[in-house]
């Protein structure tokens, strides 16, 4: 097998982990017993052997009760392990390499490091990622994620799993099992059957965890822990029959399972929150305490870019107990300053004037959520893009940065990533990516500049570029579930999954109803300014040749006259400023980005495969390694933000920065964040005409926003003295994060972002 | 052809809801603490930004006309000279110089304020035209006409300072009128700013006689010109069956601009006039802040 390069980042990851409970000895245990699990289990089917692994991981794995945690359950994870994605562990069966190697280095006896050692070799062929990697990666066009010198990362991973908890409160862990048992019995079903055993397993651990913190609680804490052993000895045997319950159940399902978002949960739990409160068993500030706990304990798992709540918007069965839970999670979301649960408001014409009110303030006081998606505009786009009816696409929850997928029905990782202004340079340079000189064209021939007369002939050649490298995103993608489901099924994922149970089979072996993918665009406004630039200065007003634009690039502006070439580069229209020749090439390229991932998606039979402009820091990583470009970015700077226009690019104001971001049809995407930056003055004294603003921009297509509300210089300030803003939470993208610990190129790219004042 | 300073989109200062305001140049006017100077000559003006420019003296080096000159160090422009040609804005590598004004027809503008029309649906907004005085401009009567055919919710910004028969023709195109009362003193108020009481007061009389709803009073605030004088002026607009009275306290925002086009700004030194210091004057009528 081709040895690739296996250790390394492998997610965006900001916010520090809690360390993992187990001593060294233990862990080192733990992580050998899976490894012999897999390695015995070699001869059995995946669902067998996956079923045996998770065994040495469950209950072995979760962790004491926290004496503030009004739900139980709270789990580490070691650097070899199961799981679905990599913000917590791994893929599949999974090693994290570069963690593995630390946690080696951090050993004394040299006894126990050959042992880590032998894991370590082990694993090398037999990390899921790793498969993948050794299969797709390349030297010239597809690197890992996340390694960015390539136009193009691939990846393995199942990230955004929303599963459907309705239907699990709804059956209790028995009803589960009852529909379980009258499938048509097979691997999958057995393994299955083995896994709700399990689950049981996990139940009962955490009653007896719950008795431990009984040893050391004063009595308040006692009736606490008392009403908690209750709901877990109910959920074993019953279906859930309060809030406390239902949550509880819910959450236990989600640690095993390995999902990181969770999705609609009014729907799951609203019912049950307004039965409690109207039959007098729970008070609104108890109910608030135990929201606060999940907050908390969603915190606690540092997924960074995920932790979805969405509460809202259409297609809620019981809308009245529905938005007694989503003016619940407001409440919290007020007082809860926390970069996660990602804490998300679907809305529409139809949504209640003092939930919005809520929204408002919400924002106002400096909380970055909730984020905001408009379901007047989604409903309808998630129904065209996915190719689903209607009610179907009413179920849509965007997970992780934003990528939609439907709850309990669709699988929607985003396992590709293409870097467009890498590809654009490509067009450019014969080829050859100006950052190391490696020729990435693949088979397409790239002509020289003398070549392109008008600016369709350059265009068509970035085309042909861009057509190889979606050629090669829906082979990869496709492949990463091949990959995955040779390995394993997902069983917890599967079970409520729809249509596993029925069909007998796991996730990825056709079980799952709708098998979509995403596909992360980056760079996309700052090739399309580069586009406008080259199209006014070179065919329209000939003040430059082609060439002579690229040398000046290719010498990062460097010298007087290419200084005065960046000027006249940086002056040419830009996205973001409401201004046509600008925006049509900006939507020109994003159609032709969309369309034809979305075209080859159906063509190779995925359900759907559609771009996301999500971006979480890779904007800023994969901009520094992509050389300079036409419009008039220098070397190594950080590239746009999703679809939003380049730092300090839009000056004509909010309104025109939103006109910009409405014109692009959000039924060609599977998600697109428009982040916003406005002062706590204007929020609060201009309240009105704000408010007036986004209701604008939401009537004109406009189909999300995110809000950070900062003071001038605040940011600055904090760059210079991080010590006084520690709490300073901002939105970077389809994710908030402490300002200071983000990284500096990070930093500088948000306050490179217009502030509207 | 209209000479357009500026057109700020998402102006929320400038009259009811979210609006566009449109700045036109020329001004009777030169007030000392004026935050737009470069509106007061109709002309387009190069300037110049002390902060970014490394002195490299490309610009003296192009000029066709020799106007720029680097003495002391620091940068001049002799605007006898000065053709406005933009050969030293294109060739500054710094980005330090820019050309302030833009001849635009009607149709160039309404198409720039018809952009955000949905907003001003949205708000109970609209179009202000300010400067300047932006009715100094012979054209702006027929861009007003042309905006309120367009529908848009009109308002002006204005000195007063314009002829009786100017302001006649232009009210029934204007749904709201921003006027400056500056001063009530005329030997005051003709020293410092240049302006003529007797003017202003024509034509404030003649509006807020028809249509005392459609006005509202603007007082900007100056250390040193009027603080002192308010309650006099005060009373003054009271007078008037005004729909409100706005204190626009002084701030010191224009600085910049006086030095881009290298003249001395008298108030420098002076700290913007807090909106607190003006609390005592708020009441039914008398609001702090555009």
């Amino acid at each position: 097998m081709a040895r690739i390069n296996i250790e390394g980042e492998q997610n965006v990851s900001v916010s520090k982990r809690l360390p993992c409970e187990k001593s060294t000895d233990e862990q080192l245990a733990i992580m050998e017993a899976y490894t012999q699990a897999h390695r015995e289990s070699e001869h059995l089917g995946k669902a067998q052997r996956e079923l045996n692994c998770l065994k040495v991981l469950f209950p072995a794995m979760f962790r004491s009760i926290e004496p503030q945690d009004l739900i139980a359950g709270r789990l580490d994870f070691l650097p070899i392990g199961f799981g679905s994605v990599t913000s917590i562990g791994g893929v599949g069966h999974y090693c994290v390499f570069h963690e593995l190697r630390a946690f080696m280095d951090r050993l004394e006896d040299e006894e126990k490091k050959k042992r880590v050692q032998a894991l370590y070799d082990y694993w090398q062929d037999h990390d899921v990622k790793a498969l993948y990697c050794a299969d797709v990666l390349n030297e010239t066009t597809t690197g890992r994620f996340i390694d960015c010198k390539y136009p193009f990362m691939a990846t393995a991973r199942l990230s955004g799993m929303m599963l459907d908890y309705a239907k699990l409160v709804r059956l209790g862990v028995n009803g589960l099992i009852a529909e379980l048992k009258q499938a048509e019995d097979n691997e999958f079903i057995n393994a299955s059957l083995g896994a709700m055993d399990l689950f049981k397993d996990v139940i009962r651990r955490e009653i007896e965890l719950v008795e431990e913190a009984m040893a050391e609680a004063d009595e308040g804490r006692k009736k606490e822990l008392i009403r908690m052993k209750g709901d877990l000895e109910a959920i074993l045997v019953h279906k859930p029959e309060t809030f406390t319950q239902a949550l509880q159940l819910m959450w236990l399902f989600a640690l095993c399972a390995g999902c990181i978002n969770y999705g609609r949960l009014d729907i799951v739990l609203g019912p049950y929150l307004k039965r409690d409160l109207d039959r007098g068993v729970l008070s609104w500030e108890k109910a608030r305490e135990i929201v606060t706990s999940l907050w908390t304990l969603i915190e606690n798992r540092r997924t960074t870019v995920n932790g979805r709540i969405i509460v809202g918007g259409q297609g809620r069965e019981d809308v009245e107990a529905c938005d007694l839970f989503a003016r619940l999670c407001l409440e919290v979301a007020q007082h809860c300053r926390y970069v996660e649960p990602q804490f998300t408001l679907r809305f529409d014409h139809t949504t209640p004037k003092d939930i919005l009110d809520m929204a408002y303030h919400c924002l106002a006081s400096g909380s970055t959520y909730p984020t905001l998606y408009n379901d007047d505009v989604n409903v309808d786009a998630v129904a065209w893009g996915m190719r689903i009816d209607r009610k179907r696409a009413e179920q849509y929850v965007p997970f992780g940065c934003t990528e939609f997928v439907i709850q309990g029905k669709s699988v929607g990782t985003p396992n590709t990533l293409l870097n467009l202004l890498k590809i654009l340079q490509l067009a450019l340079n014969e080829g050859r990516d100006p950052m190391d000189g490696i020729v990435k064209s693949g088979p397409v021939q790239v002509k020289p500049l003398e070549e392109f007369h008008t600016f369709e002939e350059f265009y068509d050649q970035y085309k042909a570029l861009l057509d190889y490298y979606f050629d090669l995103s829906v082979k990869a993608q496709k492949y990463s579930y091949e990959v995955m489901n040779r390995e394993v099924s997902f069983l917890f994922t599967s079970i409520l999954m729809d249509d596993c149970i029925a069909r007998g089979k796991a996730l990825l072996d056709g079980g799952v109803e709708i098998l979509g993918g995403t596909n992360e665009t980056y760079g996309n406004i700052n090739t399309s300014d580069a586009l406008v630039a080259i199209k006014k200065l070179v065919f329209e007003e000939k003040k430059y040749t082609l060439r002579e634009l690229n040398d000046a690039a290719l010498a990062d502006f460097e010298g007087k006259r290419n200084t005065l070439i960046r000027n006249d580069l940086l002056a040419a229209p830009k996205y973001g400023n409401d201004l046509e020749e600008a925006d049509e090439l900006a939507n020109d390229l994003y159609e032709y980005v969309a369309k034809g991932i979305r075209d080859r998606g159906i063509r190779e039979g995925l359900g759907y495969y559609l771009i996301v402009i999500s971006n979480n820091q890779t904007n800023t990583d994969w901009g520094l390694k992509t050389d300079a470009s036409l419009d008039g970015r220098k070397k190594g700077m950080y590239m746009n933000p999703a679809n939003n226009p380049v730092g300090g690019a839009a000056k004509n104001g909010p309104t025109a920065c939103m006109n910009s971001l409405a014109k692009f049809d959000a039924k060609y995407h599977a998600g697109s964040v428009q982040n916003m930056k406005f002062t706590p003055r204007m929020m609060k004294e201009d309240e009105a005409k704000v408010r007036a603003m986004w209701r604008t921009y939401f009537k004109k297509g406009g189909c999300q926003l995110m809000v950070t509300c900062v003071n001038p210089g605040e940011l600055e300030d904090a760059m210079v003295h991080p010590e006084n803003h520690r709490d300073l939470i901002v939105r970077v993208a389809g994710y908030s994060a402490v300002f200071v610990n983000l990284d500096r190129h990070v930093q500088e790219e948000l306050l490179s972002r217009e502030l509207y004042d | 052809m209209i000479n357009v300073s500026n057109i700020e989109r998402f102006a929320i200062k400038d009259g009811p809801g979210i609006r566009t305001a449109v700045f036109l140049k020329g001004c009777p006017l030169h007030c000392p603490w004026c935050a737009n100077p470069e509106t007061w000559s109709t002309e387009p003006l190069i300037m110049h930004k002390e902060s970014v420019c490394v002195s490299c003296r490309e610009c003296e080096k192009v000029c066709p006309v020799h106007a720029v000159s680097f003495e002391q160090g620091s940068y001049a422009v002799d605007r006898t000279k000065c053709i406005v040609c933009g050969t030293c804005v294109q060739n500054c590598p710094a980005q330090a110089l820019s050309v302030n004004g833009t001849a635009m027809s009607e149709e160039e503008i309404l198409k720039e304020v018809l952009k955000d029309i949905d907003y001003y649906e949205e708000s109970g907004g609209g179009v202000t035209f300010s400067g300047g005085e932006p009715l100094f401009q012979k054209d702006a009567v027929s861009l007003l006409k042309a905006a309120k055919q367009c529908g848009l919710h009109t308002a002006i910004e204005t000195t007063g300072m314009v002829s009786k028969q100017r302001f006649r023709e232009a009210a029934p195109y204007v749904d709201l009128f921003l006027f400056d009362i500056k001063h009530i003193d005329a030997a005051k108020l003709k020293e410092v700013t240049g302006a003529g009481f007797e003017t202003i007061k024509e034509n404030f009389e003649l509006i807020c006689s028809q249509r005392g709803r459609d006005v509202i009073a603007r007082i900007p605030v100056i250390p040193g010109f009027n603080l002192e004088d308010l309650d006099a002026i005060l009373a003054f607009v009271r007078s008037y069956p005004v729909r409100g009275v706005n204190l626009l306290p002084f701030h010191n925002f224009g600085k910049t601009k006086w030095h881009q086009l290298q003249r001395s700004y008298r108030y420098d030194e002076e700290k913007s006039l807090s909106s607190g210091e003006l609390e005592k004057y708020r009441d039914d009528l008398v609001s702090i802040g555009g």
